[in-house]
């Protein structure tokens, strides 16, 4: 009863955490892009040619395509030109070695985030990539992680220092001309994060990135990648957060992931963008490409995601299932409150003999704010035996939002098994009565219920962020409920 | 938007055929094929690049030298006598080559209640209505068919009347000479507490290529109720759109049996436009060689207290596709909606295809919506459940697909009717004694 008691206090008292701006001295851009912002990006990165070139011929393709209108969001058009591309805390010139060498403020900053960074390196359990606007101001636990191979740094560093590696998988998986977003992002990605798991190594803790947007008027454009190699294991979190402002905030990221024979690869997200206030003013556009391949056989990758902020989300983390037997898992709560629209989903491309997929999505929409599933399922002719699952639940809380749903199923296989099944409800008034009848209140009923609602998809989440996104469920639907 | 030779041809056809129409020029219905027209000239023929064409490719279908203006309508005892699914004493509307023709067509004793016209013969409140609710805005098959609507057929069922005689719609398209794309277009009107069932039918003759385009609206007053058998076993091609307008406490139930035919694509919008309307959509596919069928349907709900019902079944064999696309809408204020959908698939050859799109759309909350899509071959336990009992691999295959069937063609309330249509099932499915 006190657990529902607290998250109650949090929905009274719930409102955006994390809106706060530190004073940190930023290097920032001249907004717009041209030719000349991607070669000083690079530049500043200290990249390779091959980098810069490849940069380049992604933002050529840039130009050539439009924006995706497909999406059911509707936003006023972005200008791409008022946009700063680069913004970097100003801080010593050489990259801290140790945590103590960081700025106090921006340390600072991620202690009021709640990732305290010196923490993090006493108590064991998580490596934490922290990245605040275009760079990644520290990462933890590299030392303890290099012992056993494993790579875990910024995406910049992995450019210079381990460039064979990131020359061999960078859009590998999503190509910088697959989609306008990811096209953009190529040619201006400033920072992310880099994680390399050996052969038949289990990465023994969790791996972290924590993205913040700070400076004003900046678009923040961070690509991961990720590989595990042969029978390696690795689970990867991802948490962001963004300061409250009046005008919309540009986030174009792009994730790759590679797991090879009998490799598993677990991402979690749990994405906390501003999502603007109650009049639908402000907010992040979030516009992410996230895929993974299961490249050898047996192998795995499961993504979960916890969508609660961005005042617009477009997000289809998908698998391509290419190694036979291969598994792709797609776990996912989005919450819409306010103004707020969600447009999320995934995508299983079933390639190999075997492979099999599994999709559960709830979304919980409130206020008026407006939350779709769009997914595909494809079994190509090759796919002998594959096997598909896909459950999608909305809860509509409040008669003026919308919950929708596009599945796509494309099967070209007789021995292939593909499910789909979606529901669209509000909370039954039986269960609400039942509850009130046994003295909870409605408040606290619609609580209960929404979280037993996700609870498959909650269960999939590793501890650390277990907690934290429970307690996000319940301020998101802050003020929507009675 | 010109991107082939017969979008021009075809737009060639309709100043000849404004020509013919002297005195009539101005009249509004003239004015609204005028808008079709245009439409279609803006639009041009879809391409797989649109959303509601994704899977569904028309251009092998295009590239043929149809005409739209057949130069002589050939007697109706050219045509095969209607099938013996339809029952004898059915109502028999007949449309040649895409035309209404009402000396064919009026039984000797026409049911009370049943009025029976043609789009220039109908009386002046029911042409206004024609041409109101199927939009052709976004589709060119649909402005095609409007621009061409002509001797469209007229049905109007009065207040009150219980037609007992099934009515038929009987579609025949003459492929002998030249290549045709017949537009045929039908307008039912039923009355307040009006009862009527209608069967529709079509048939080709001749080895030249034929496309049919046509078009139903259907208004459905209050407490009226439609039951209406779509049975495609045609060898042309066929592209229809249906838009049913529905009052209050009325019922609409479709069932669209898509037994044959190269290249199916069917568009059926529902409209619950007051409370208590209630709509039923059924509809079985048997895809073989490389058939194409297709079904698009909408349910828009726009009123509280409506209910939807969908269930759509496809076995598909050889190198065979389906396309379903099914949506469900529901509009702000329609609170209380309960709305069904599911859809089946059974693939039985390695080469055919399934591509499913059901959608939900939902702003209301008060709302009970699900839908449900699978696909996969025959169940293995019940396969060997059948086996264990001494029944061939074969007849056990043509059992289970038979009953598959059946989920669908059972829905039909014509006694004769769907016994009928269920030997020619089984006989499709080899399912026979």
């Amino acid at each position: 009863m006190n657990t529902e008691t607290n998250i109650l206090d949090d929905v009274v008292g719930g409102e955006y955490k994390y809106g706060f701006v530190s004073n940190i001295e930023q290097e920032i851009a001249p907004k717009g892009l041209s030719e000349d912002i991607v070669r000083m990006i690079s530049a500043k990165k200290e990249e390779p040619e091959w980098m810069l070139e490849w940069r380049l011929k992604a933002y050529r393709n840039w130009l050539a395509m439009k924006e995706p209108t497909w999406a059911n969001v509707s936003f006023p058009k972005v200008d791409f030109n008022d946009i700063s591309y680069y913004a970097a805390p100003k801080s010593k010139k050489a990259a801290p070695k140790s945590l103590d060498e960081i700025d106090p403020e921006l340390r600072r900053t991620f202690d009021k985030l709640g990732i305290s960074l010196i923490e993090q390196e006493r108590i064991s359990g998580v490596a934490i990539d922290a990245v605040l606007d275009s760079v990644s101001v520290a990462t933890t636990f590299k030392d303890k992680l290099g012992a056993l191979g494993i790579i875990f740094c910024s995406m910049s560093e992995a450019i210079r220092e381990h460039s064979d590696i990131v020359r061999k998988y960078i859009g590998s998986v999503v190509p910088p001309s697959d989609n306008f977003y990811a096209a953009l992002n190529s040619a201006v990605f400033s920072d992310g994060s880099f994680c390399f798991i050996p052969k038949g190594v289990r990465c023994p803790m969790e791996l972290s990135t924590y993205f913040r947007i700070n400076a004003k008027d900046t678009g923040q454009f961070e690509r991961t990648l990720i590989i595990a190699e042969e029978g390696a294991y690795a689970s990867y979190l991802e948490g962001c957060t963004a300061p409250k402002r009046d005008e919309n905030q540009m986030h174009a990221a792009v994730v790759e992931i590679v797991a090879h024979k009998n490799a598993e690869i677990k991402y979690s997200t749990v994405q906390n963008w501003y999502p603007g206030d109650k009049e639908g003013k402000g907010g992040i556009y979030n516009f992410v490409t996230k895929r993974g391949i299961c490249l050898g056989d047996n192998s795995k990758i499961s993504w979960t995601q916890v969508e609660t902020g961005s005042a617009i989300t477009w997000k289809y983390p998908g698998v391509v299932l290419k190694g036979d037997n291969s598994v792709g898992e797609f776990y996912s709560v989005a919450v819409t409150n306010n103004f707020q629209q969600a447009d999320t989903g995934t995508k299983m491309m079933h390639i190999g003999k075997n492979t099999r997929s599994r999709i559960v999505s709830k979304g919980i929409s409130a206020g008026r704010s407006n939350n779709s599933y769009r997914g595909l399922v494809k079994v190509n002719k090759t796919a002998e035996n594959a096997r598909n699952f896909s459950q999608c639940d909305s809860l509509l809380i409040g008669s003026d939002c919308g919950a929708h749903t596009f599945p796509y199923i494309e099967s070209g296989n007789k021995s292939a098994i593909v499910e789909h099944e979606a529901t669209t409800s509000k909370i039954g008034e039986d269960i609400l009565f039942y509850c009130n009848q046994r003295g909870i209140s409605t408040e606290e009923a619609v609580a209960l219920i929404v979280n037993g609602y996700c609870k498959e998809v909650m269960n999939q989440l590793p501890m650390e962020f277990a907690v934290e996104a429970s307690r996000l469920l319940s301020v998101s639907l802050e003020g929507s409920v009675g | 938007m010109e991107n082939n030779d017969l979008h021009g041809k075809l737009l060639a056809d309709f100043h000849q055929f404004e020509q013919t129409l002297n005195g009539g020029i101005n009249m509004p219905f003239q004015i609204l094929r005028r808008e079709a027209a245009e439409r279609f000239r803006a639009l041009g023929f879809p391409t797989i690049r649109l959303e509601e064409w994704k899977y569904t490719n028309v251009m092998p279908l295009i590239k043929h030298d149809y005409t739209a203006l057949p130069a002589a309508v050939p007697p109706v005892d050219a045509f095969p006598a209607p099938p013996d699914f339809i029952p004898e004493n059915a109502v028999k509307i007949i449309l040649i080559n895409g035309r209404f023709s009402p000396d064919y067509s009026l039984p000797d004793a026409m049911p009370a209640g049943l009025g029976v016209s043609s789009f220039d013969t109908t009386d002046t409140e029911t042409k206004n209505m024609i041409g109101k609710i199927l939009d052709f805005s976004d589709n060119a098959f649909t402005a095609l068919n409007t621009a061409f609507a002509y001797y469209g057929a007229v049905l109007k069922i009065a207040d009150n009347a219980n037609i007992s005689q099934p009515i038929t719609v009987l579609n025949y398209t003459d492929a002998r000479d030249a290549a045709i794309f017949a537009q045929p277009r039908l307008f039912i009107y039923a009355g307040r507490n009006s009862q009527a069932s209608i069967i529709e039918y079509s048939a080709t003759i001749g080895e030249q290529p034929a496309l049919v385009n046509s078009a139903i609206e259907i208004i459905a007053a209050e407490n009226s109720s439609i039951r209406h058998y779509i049975i495609q076993d045609d060898t042309a091609a066929k592209i229809t759109a249906s838009h049913i307008r529905q009052a209050a406490a009325s019922l609409y139930y479709a069932v669209t049996l898509t037994l044959g035919g190269h290249f199916v694509r069917n568009t059926a919008v529902a409209e619950l436009a007051a409370p208590g309307a209630e709509a039923h959509f059924y509809g079985l596919a048997l895809g073989s060689d490389k058939r194409l069928i297709d079904n698009h349907t909408m349910v828009d709900h726009a009123a509280p207290h409506c209910q939807s019902n969908e269930h759509y079944n496809h076995i598909l064999d050889d190198r065979s596709t389906a396309v379903f696309n099914g949506k469900i809408y529901v509009r702000k204020g329609a609170q209380k909606t309960n709305a069904y959908q599911s859809n089946r698939t059974i693939l039985m050859s390695g080469s055919a295809t399934i591509n499913s799109k059901p959608q939900l759309e939902i702003y209301a909350d008060d709302v009970k919506c699900s839908h449900g899509a699978t696909s996969g071959c025959l169940d293995e336990t019940s396969l060997f459940y059948l086996r264990s009992r001494g029944i061939s691999e074969e007849k056990a295959k043509a059992l289970l697909l038979h009953a598959f069937a059946a989920e669908i063609s059972n829905k039909i309330q014509i006694g004769n009717t769907r016994l009928k249509i269920d030997e020619i099932i089984a006989k499709r499915l080899h399912d026979e004694e």
